[in-house]
């Protein structure tokens, strides 16, 4: 049996309650987007990354990857907590009440915050173009300049991310504290900064 | 080219998430989120474009109204909305989070809007209001009726072959359109491939979820670029190339045809398909590569020899070839398997008749 990581083992449990709400299923790439989107949004917050509990590499694709989540997937898979349908996952009720019981977990509000925050701009994305929108994030650029996959947001390579964040935080921290409103703009400008670009 | 800072602050000002936070604070943030969210809901099960009226889906916002009456009688059921031939539709989204018909009677939408976040949909033009302020909805995805009905596809089958009835079929799609050059769509405009492939590239990258990458004209040898590639993004060995070809005549600004493409044309893009995916092959033969070729027809019967604004067509002669499939020899897809049968989009002429 594989060792689980908890953090990412919850965070799978979470995204894949989340996605299911509004579409019947969904895929293991969407779990690792929303997850890292939900990462970003806790450096936002000016936390620490490694309190995060679990890495992610940025694929030659431009695509975030963890393997802690893909070995959490994979588990839940075996142990019946999820259920394949093709090229698509669905949660069983299996999952209901460890996900309600890990809920509950003091030690597990404040990553509850940044993941129901990534995974809320499903109400104004297609999950199309929260991935188009991912990929012009700087450090998914860079990985996406580079013919292998690197480890994303190590410290050297943050800078960038945080001069966005500083403008994200003036342009919106004076009105709220709700993570939803900076995730919708920073995804809404760099969808925008992407078609500029192209 | 505008830096993302910039970019930030004017999202700021210009989008609706912001403006209903900056009325009504964080509980305006919960009742626009929970509008949206309901909105999504019934763009699953009715298409925006299939209502001949407006559509108004509203939240009072609990901060502002203490009391809130829950309104009469079962929550609403999008699914049996499905078929039917709507006029208006009206929704109050209730403390329960649920949805209920309702009518607006003498009220306007902004003295609903004085206590409420309010979503109005009418003529493809879309639009929240929160207090006094109102702010049209930002569409990403030009060739969605609706920012909140964009659909997900799980393979590029299925996302071709709504690509060809949502938008080329009726030139529904903004970047699509500019091809044309006439507004009754007889001709092309010389050169239309990179506004094709920028249309199909966009509409890819915004229905194909997070399972693939789409990236225009990649090279696969030295001569040509393919038009799209598409890459499922866990799967390194998985390749898809997609061949944009087009029927019909493109004539220049002052009216002269340059170019007349019909069946030889179809052939040889054909060719030209089955070329790269040899080559494909030849660098990378662990891939398991599929081609995919996409034919814009735009064939017209008896058109002038030279074009003019305002030239028109009847029924008979625009539509003639709409149902005329495209007789290849041989058939890719029989001879090789790596080859999807031919995706032949008919983009329709406005008709006189």
């Amino acid at each position: 049996m594989m060792r689980l990581n908890p953090d990412a083992t919850f965070d799978c449990l979470f995204v894949a309650n989340r996605l299911q709400i509004q579409r019947s299923s969904f895929s293991v790439q969407e779990v690792h987007l929303f997850t890292y989107l939900a990462c970003l949004l806790w450096l936002y917050r000016e936390r620490v990354v490694s309190d995060w509990g679990y890495e992610f590499v940025g694929t030659e694709l431009g695509a975030p990857f963890s393997r802690e989540i893909d070995t959490a997937l994979k588990e839940l898979l075996a142990r019946g907590y999820f259920r394949k349908i093709h090229d698509h996952i669905r949660l069983t009720e299996l999952a209901e009440q460890p996900l309600h019981d890990l809920s509950e977990l003091t030690i597990n509000q404040e990553r509850s915050e940044c993941l129901q925050a990534a995974c809320s701009s499903t109400a104004v994305f297609s999950v199309g173009m929260v991935s188009s929108a991912l990929a012009k994030e700087p450090e998914l650029m860079r990985a996406k300049a580079l013919p292998s996959s690197r480890l994303l947001l190590e410290d050297s390579a943050r800078s960038q991310l945080y001069v966005q964040f500083d403008a994200l935080r003036k342009a919106v921290s004076q009105r709220s504290n709700d993570l939803r409103l900076p995730a919708v703009v920073w995804l809404t400008a760099l969808y925008r900064f992407g078609e500029a670009e192209a | 080219m505008r830096n993302i800072t910039d970019i930030i602050f004017e999202v700021c000002r210009v989008t609706h998430v912001p403006m209903v936070q900056e009325v009504f604070g964080d509980a305006g943030l919960n009742a626009v989120y929970k509008v949206m969210e309901t909105v999504h809901a019934l763009y699953q099960h009715v298409d925006p474009e299939r209502i001949n009226g407006q559509i108004i889906v509203f939240k009072v916002v609990s901060s502002v109204v203490q009391w809130v009456p829950s309104p009469v009688g079962p929550a609403a059921d999008f699914a049996g909305l499905a078929n039917e031939v709507a006029g208006d539709l009206c929704f109050e989204v209730a403390a329960d989070g649920r949805p209920y018909a309702c009518t607006l009677g003498t009220a306007t939408l902004e003295t609903l809007a004085r206590t409420a976040v309010v979503y109005h949909y009418k003529g493809a033009h879309e639009e929240f209001l929160a207090g006094s302020e109102r702010k049209s909805v930002l569409r990403l995805d030009p060739s969605a009726h609706s920012q909140f009905s964009v659909p997900t596809f799980s393979n590029l089958r299925d996302a071709l072959q709504n690509y060809a009835s949502e938008n080329v079929r009726e030139s529904t799609c903004y970047i699509f359109r500019q091809v044309w050059y006439d507004a009754n769509r007889l001709f092309f405009i010389a050169g239309p491939e990179s506004i094709m492939r920028n249309s199909l590239t966009q509409f890819l990258r915004n229905r194909l979820g997070g399972d693939h990458d789409v990236w225009p004209e990649q090279n696969v040898n030295e001569k040509n670029p393919v038009d799209i590639r598409v890459q499922p993004r866990l799967s390194n060995n998985r390749l898809m190339i997609i061949e944009i070809k087009w029927l019909g005549d493109s004539v220049a600004d002052d009216g002269h045809v340059t170019a007349k493409h019909r069946d030889s044309r179809a052939e040889e893009g054909a060719d030209q398909l089955a070329g790269y995916l040899d080559e494909q092959r030849r660098s990378a033969p662990t891939s398991v590569i599929q081609g995919y070729y996409v034919i814009i027809d735009a064939r017209r019967r008896n058109l002038p020899k030279h074009a003019s604004l305002g030239t028109t067509i009847t029924h008979a002669n625009g539509l003639h070839y709409e149902g005329k499939e495209i007789k290849f020899n041989p058939a890719p897809r029989l001879i090789r398997t790596d080859f999807d049968k031919p995706y032949r989009m008919f983009a329709r002429p406005k008709c006189c008749d």
